[in-house]
């Protein structure tokens, strides 16, 4: 089941009403915000892109499912994704396409499935579960999770061959993984 | 690659981890695959989960007004020296909501140049030493709206009333020297009949005496106003 006031926020945010926004920004904004800030290292820019994310959020709000959707899953994908886009588009070279990452934002792939009791659950192991990982194993997820890295330009980056960095990445979700199920019992 | 394999690569493709062949071979597998689609879902928790146990830092208030801002939202606590300020750009803003929410229908405010245009606007609309022209008679079919200049900042031209130009015709805001001289500022769209226009350089007031909007024929340089639809005098 969604969380309620999260259903009340985006029912009204589909109604229009800009006062849902003013709730869904002090509920959210200084998450969004530190998602943010922790990619592009620049409260500026981090600025910036914490409108766009809300203005995307108000153009989107549409294709949200408000009795099944998880909107600060699906919210907080769209802030570490246009953190990732302005991140890509400063890697990229002059003329080069940069691929975006609109498609993983569908609304439709945040679902709810569990108690908000037991999402905060798994939340907590698998904050706890970050701290257990060595220095290389939480180095990739930055570059993977807030610096948008693909595995080769990880590889590039760390100068280790790719099937090492491969190994890093799938070792240290899997702790994460883990301590997600084991937390949440009858998840995957 | 096994399904464990395609099982392994969800958490990456929800990050936009994979390259481009490992990419395209894993979506060509999840349009046929129900599991990796429910693992692409649950990839995707995972990283949420992930991005919220980033550590906390608090932005600048000032965020808080600027975004909300833009939307028409009401905010809390503004200092009483800037009360009339806010005042008037919260009327203002609202305006820009219904523009923003009027341009949603036809182009997504989503790229950075249109963010900067939105963003100049609100610095218009909040300084403190703006000022508001109103134009025009106020029955929503005739052309009125208001002018918000700002010596330092630049000019809005919000006019509201306008009717859908003629296939070939646009929308062009003109600024009227005191000797006469008519400079072009923009072109602009008018969806749902309101069209706004942003003057961008300092605007030497004194030498101003109206803005005006013009229908011009589409892709054609401006030198003079062919159809002028209003004129709104600044004095």
């Amino acid at each position: 089941m969604a969380a309620a006031d999260d259903q009340d926020i985006a029912r009204r945010l589909r109604q229009r009403d800009a006062n849902a926004m003013a709730e869904l920004y002090d509920k959210y904004g200084g998450l969004l915000y530190s998602v943010i800030l922790r990619a592009v290292s620049n409260p500026a820019t981090a600025e910036d892109l914490v409108q766009e994310t809300f203005l995307r959020i108000w153009n989107r709000i549409h294709t949200f499912d408000i009795e099944r959707g998880r909107l600060e899953g699906w919210i907080v994908t769209i802030a570490r994704n246009r953190a990732i886009d302005f991140l890509r588009s400063l890697r990229s070279q002059p003329g080069e396409s940069v691929t975006t990452l609109e498609d993983l934002e569908h609304s439709g792939l945040f679902v709810t499935r569990e108690t908000e009791a037991d999402r905060l659950t798994r939340r907590k192991a698998v904050g706890a579960a970050l701290d257990k990982l060595n220095e290389e194993q939480r180095e990739v997820l930055e570059l993977t999770h807030f610096q948008g890295l693909t595995q080769t330009e990880i590889a590039e980056k760390m100068h280790k061959p790719l099937g090492t960095v491969k190994s890093l990445v799938r070792s240290a979700l899997k702790v994460l993984r883990t301590s997600a199920v084991e937390a949440g019992g009858t998840a995957r | 690659m096994t399904q464990d394999e395609y099982t392994d690569l969800c958490e990456l493709y929800a990050l936009g981890a994979l390259d481009g062949e490992e990419r395209s071979e894993f979506e060509h597998h999840l349009a046929g695959c129900s599991d990796c689609r429910e693992g692409l879902s649950r990839a995707l928790e995972l990283n949420e989960m992930i991005f919220s146990a980033t550590p906390r830092v608090e932005p600048s208030p000032q965020l808080r007004r600027r975004v909300l801002a833009s939307f028409g939202a009401q905010t809390k606590g503004p200092k009483r020296a800037f009360q009339w300020a806010i005042g008037l750009a919260a009327a203002a803003a609202l305006m820009i909501a219904v523009i923003a929410w009027n341009t949603e229908r036809t182009a997504r405010i989503e790229s950075s140049a249109e963010l900067g245009r939105l963003r100049e606007i609100q610095q218009i609309l909040q300084a403190p030493g703006t000022k508001q022209v109103q134009f025009g008679p106020q029955p929503a079919a005739t052309p009125h709206g208001s002018v918000f200049v700002n010596g330092k900042l630049g000019m809005i031209l919000i006019a509201e009333g306008l009717s859908a130009p003629e296939p070939g015709w646009t929308y062009e805001s003109w600024v009227i020297t005191k000797d006469g001289t008519k400079i072009p500022i923009e072109s602009f769209r008018a969806p749902g009949g309101r069209g706004i226009s942003l003057l961008r350089s300092k605007v030497p007031l004194d030498q101003l005496t109206a803005v005006a909007v013009s229908l011009e024929p589409e892709n054609v340089p401006v030198t003079k106003p062919t159809k002028v639809i209003t004129v709104a005098p600044l004095g």
